[in-house]
């Protein structure tokens, strides 16, 4: 576990800003955005820039040259938002969402943290070039004209990062088209859109939203006219697992224009642990709707991954589709993995997997052929 | 030889027997089909086994019914999903 | 409940006891056999409602996804290619065999002016020009077309300079493999296709008529597959009347030799249309005989190895998998020279290799323009607008429309027309069994025969849990 939010001592209280981190001998730690960096022992820094003066600690992963952080003066916080050396990086767009997922692993809160949107942008001016910046939330599209727009002159100035964004697609229409558009061709985004079921009645109680079915679909169409890249993404819980391979003959006829289709497992965090007794599914014991639907798709073309699911939970054929999906700062591994062969090219645990949320067949893995 | 069948059409329908009468004519050209107002004439001028018994020659008018009337219904929605936009 | 604006057009049959229904892209279901008349009658049980439903033939109101849904495949199912990329040649009209069914598309091994000459050369180059290949598929016909390896490779070259990228099959019936013709079987973008119509026995009477001939396609079929391999080599049966009890042999003939497909495609005697319609239906009931009982010994023959019928697995394939098929006689709407055209040895311009031959013996002239003149585009469209089954009278009501195609060449080249109804020709009684044949397997839900089309639409010996794609 690596802890993003930091505590950290600023000189003055001055408005939040956002900085990027290079030791202080580099060239370009004088310049704009940039902060130059003494690090007094390893992980204790001390950061000057036009704003202030700053030190903190860095928890769980010491690595600091080239990240970006957000700091806020006010509150004594350092936020790491882009951490150089990670492959990771996900911007929180806003807590507030319009769906209330069974299985939610990061609930909505209404706070209003509009203002940090500006930030965000300057932020991603100053990251690592060609760098995968995840953009999540609640629900990015809350800010649908701000992060549309952010993406249109990003689309200018860095077309080399690539985006990554998670959104329910409740909210696009038809006259976002021409700036979808433009976006697109400028920059690759990959828009994650979760869909649970081809039962409009199921979904939309998985997403605690009535009506959320229909929109989806069909923005889902207008994301596609716009030449969109999608990754559908399909969190399997205790009551969707059983209609997999529906859902999979419904992905695979309607919606075949995705890039991917991903299969994850639950992040028991958040309200799928609250909600246990409904979203818990053991897979491993269980996988044959997963099977199902991944025949389906090889047969139909469609491209399907399993994230989040550790390979030994999986039968043999089909953990050449397991991704290695956990993002590294909420990764672990058991006691019980040490002796498997597989470690490496596993996705591994989220850190909050315990005995409460436990599948039977984990075991080590020998070697492959 | 089969004889004479007589089949009603109901009010929904009628206004496809026409294009059906047409329609099976061209099918089965050893039947000779009659419209009477509400009344389907079918009579057999030299039985080919093509539409054995009374029943099969009722259904087979019956799914010209329904084909004609899908056929005209759904013409302007068929129309547009085969339009290039 | 039923309106003209909440429905989309829906097709049906009897198979079984139940009812199937597709709709306008070939989604499918089963229903009870009096679905159509209580949809009208507004009667409908809740279950058949939800169905119907998902096949997006109810829909909500006409602004439903399942509109979008249906238009974007469509679009996509219907699609015409914008650029020629398969070409089958002619270099030579030359053969050294006198096939018993190929009498008309070959010219004696000793005769004159069929082969290609430098001029004809250069304009296919030329020819090139105006299509801007991107990747080009060149399959070499004959004639025996390695009786001029030397021109082979000069169109090779051709192409390769042409096209952004290439590859070739040429097909040979093996009978000599003389060292120039090895050096072009040694290409990496190169396949052999071959003729096999069976054992020995087979190959001696239809083709050879001479034991020695035969052995002798037979070793250099082995020493081919021996040095290759069989993903280089494929094989062809041409099969006749005569042989169709024989299609044990045949099969096993292609099994032992490490053939993962066969192709059971009828002999079409060109030229030697039928009159009587009545004969037809005898004829075409003859076949499918033949053909249930060759695809019955094919899924024996799959308990130890994967092996498919090819066309069968095709369509498999494209109903199940959702796959175009890309056969050129079983398209709506037809789109001559969209794709594919094929090239005389004289530089005549066929749209399809059946239409080369129909012309060669002068039943009727389907060549749409040759090397030296270009294409006649206005011949083309009037061939293609006979093709459009989803306009024409025959297929628009029909449950496989969204499946079939319409071959006009097929139809010319037996009746000498192209307006008998559709139900009384080879080409639709043929297919209208081939889809009966896979419906009647779903609607019984016989697991060996789901279970094989399940295999072939993945292509793999693996079963595949996959059934939902059957409902």
């Amino acid at each position: 576990m690596i802890p993003l939010k930091l505590k950290a001592d600023f000189e003055s209280k001055s408005a939040p800003y956002v900085v990027k981190l290079l030791p202080t001998e580099s060239s370009g730690a004088d310049g704009d955005g940039v902060a130059s960096v003494r690090e007094l022992s390893p992980g204790i820094l001390t950061c000057t820039s036009s704003n202030g003066v700053f030190t903190y600690y860095l928890q769980g992963d010491n690595e600091w040259h080239g990240d970006v952080v957000l700091c806020i003066p006010e509150a004594g916080r350092v936020e790491r938002l882009f951490r150089a050396n990670s492959k990771n990086n996900t911007l929180l767009f806003t807590e507030r969402c319009d769906q209330l997922c069974v299985m939610c692993s990061q609930p909505p809160r209404e706070i209003d943290s509009a203002w940090r949107l500006p930030l965000y942008e300057q932020a991603l001016g100053l990251v690592e070039p060609n760098s995968i910046i995840g953009i999540s939330g609640g629900e990015p599209t809350l800010y649908k004209s701000e992060l549309l727009e952010m993406l249109n002159r990003l689309g200018d100035q860095r077309s080399d990062l690539v985006f990554h964004i998670l959104t329910n697609a409740q909210h696009f229409s038809e006259s976002d088209r021409p700036l979808l558009k433009e976006v697109h061709a400028k920059l690759k985004v990959i828009w994650g859109v979760p869909l649970y079921s081809a039962s409009k009645v199921e979904h939309d109680l998985i997403v605690g939203k009535e009506g959320a079915f229909d929109p989806l679909i069909k923005n889902l169409f207008l994301l596609a006219s716009t030449n969109a890249n999608i990754e559908l993404r399909t969190v399997l819980t205790g009551l969707n697992a059983l209609d997999l391979p529906s859902l999979s003959s419904f992905v695979s006829r309607h919606l075949s224009f995705i890039s991917t289709w991903a299969i994850m497992a639950t992040e028991p965090i958040g309200f799928a642990k609250a909600n246990h007794h409904r979203v818990f599914f053991d897979h491993s014991i269980m996988p044959q709707p997963i099977c199902s639907a991944i025949d389906i798709c090889e047969i139909r073309g469609v491209s399907v991954k399993l994230f989040n699911f550790p390979l030994c939970t999986i039968p043999g054929p089909y953990r050449q589709f397991c991704a290695q999906s956990i993002s590294d700062w909420k990764t672990k591994y058991l006691k019980i993995c040490d002796s498997c062969s597989q470690r490496t090219s596993c996705c591994g645990f989220f850190e909050w997997y315990n005995d409460k949320w436990k599948w039977q067949n984990v075991e080590p893995l020998g070697e492959v052929g | 030889m089969l004889p004479k069948v007589s089949i009603e059409i109901s009010d929904d329908f009628v206004d496809y027997a026409e294009a059906a009468v047409t329609r099976l004519s061209y099918l089965y050209p050893n039947y000779e089909f009659a419209l009477q107002g509400h009344s389907l004439e079918v009579f057999p001028i030299k039985s080919d086994g093509r539409l054995g018994d009374i029943n099969e020659i009722k259904r087979q008018v019956f799914y010209q019914l329904y084909r004609q009337r899908i056929y005209v219904e759904t013409l302007s929605i068929r129309k547009s999903l085969y339009a290039n936009d | 409940m039923i309106s003209a604006s909440n429905y989309t057009p829906l097709r049906f049959r009897d198979i079984g006891d139940e009812l199937l229904i597709t709709n306008e892209v070939g989604d499918f279901g089963l229903f009870p056999l009096d679905t159509v008349e209580r949809f009208f009658a507004g009667t409908l049980p809740e279950k058949s409602v939800d169905e119907l439903k998902t096949l997006g033939v109810l829909i909500d109101n006409a602004d439903s996804w399942q509109l979008m849904s249906l238009a974007r495949r469509l679009k996509k199912q219907n699609a015409v290619a914008k650029k020629v990329h398969y070409l089958i040649l002619i270099p030579t009209l030359r053969c050294n065999l006198t096939c018993s069914y190929c009498q008309v598309s070959r010219a004696p091994l000793a005769a004159s002016g069929f082969d290609w000459n430098d001029k004809r050369l250069d304009e296919f180059s030329a020819y090139l020009d105006t299509i801007e290949p991107d990747h080009l598929k060149v399959e070499f016909q004959g004639g025996e077309p390695t009786l001029r390896p030397d021109l082979i490779s000069k169109i090779m070259e051709i192409c390769l300079t042409k096209a952004k990228s290439a590859d070739f099959v040429i097909c040979t019936n093996i009978l000599d493999l003389s060292p120039e013709v090895l050096k072009l079987f040694d290409r990496e973008d190169t396949v052999i296709s071959t003729s096999l119509d069976g054992p020995l026995q087979a190959m001696s009477s239809n083709r050879t008529k001479d034991d020695n001939l035969s052995i002798r396609t037979q070793k250099n079929l082995e020493y081919l597959l021996k040095s290759y391999g069989p993903g280089k080599v494929s094989a062809l049966p041409t099969i006749t009347e005569d042989n169709f009890s024989n299609f044990r042999e045949l099969i096993d003939t292609y099994i032992e030799l490490g053939f993962q497909s066969i192709f059971l495609r009828p002999v079409n005697y060109q030229g030697f249309a039928r009159k009587k319609h009545a004969k037809m239906h005898e004829e075409v009931a003859r076949w499918n005989n033949y053909y249930t009982s060759a695809i019955e010994y094919i899924k024996e023959r799959n308990r130890s190895g994967y092996f498919e019928e090819f066309y069968l697995a095709s369509l498999a394939r494209k109903i199940f998998g959702h796959e175009e098929s890309g056969f050129v006689d079983l398209r709506s709407p037809v789109s001559f020279l969209s794709d594919y055209a094929v090239i005389d040895f004289n530089g005549k311009i066929y749209p399809s290799d059946e239409a080369r031959m129909l012309s060669r013996i002068k039943h009727v002239d389907l060549a749409v323009g040759d090397l030296t003149d270009g294409v006649d585009s206005a011949k083309i469209l009037s061939l293609n607008s006979a093709g459009v089954n989803q306009v024409h009278e025959d297929c628009l009501h029909c449950v496989y429309m969204p499946f079939c195609g319409i071959d006009i060449v097929d139809d010319i080249s037996r009746y000498g027309r192209i307006d008998l109804p559709k139900a009384d020709t080879w080409f639709c009684n043929r297919h209208m069994f081939m889809f009966d044949f896979l419906f009647q397997k779903v609607q019984s839900k016989q697991r060996d025969w789901l279970d094989l089309f399940l295999r072939w639409a993945r292509r793999s010996t693996e079963p595949s849990n996959a059934y939902a794609l059957f409902s």
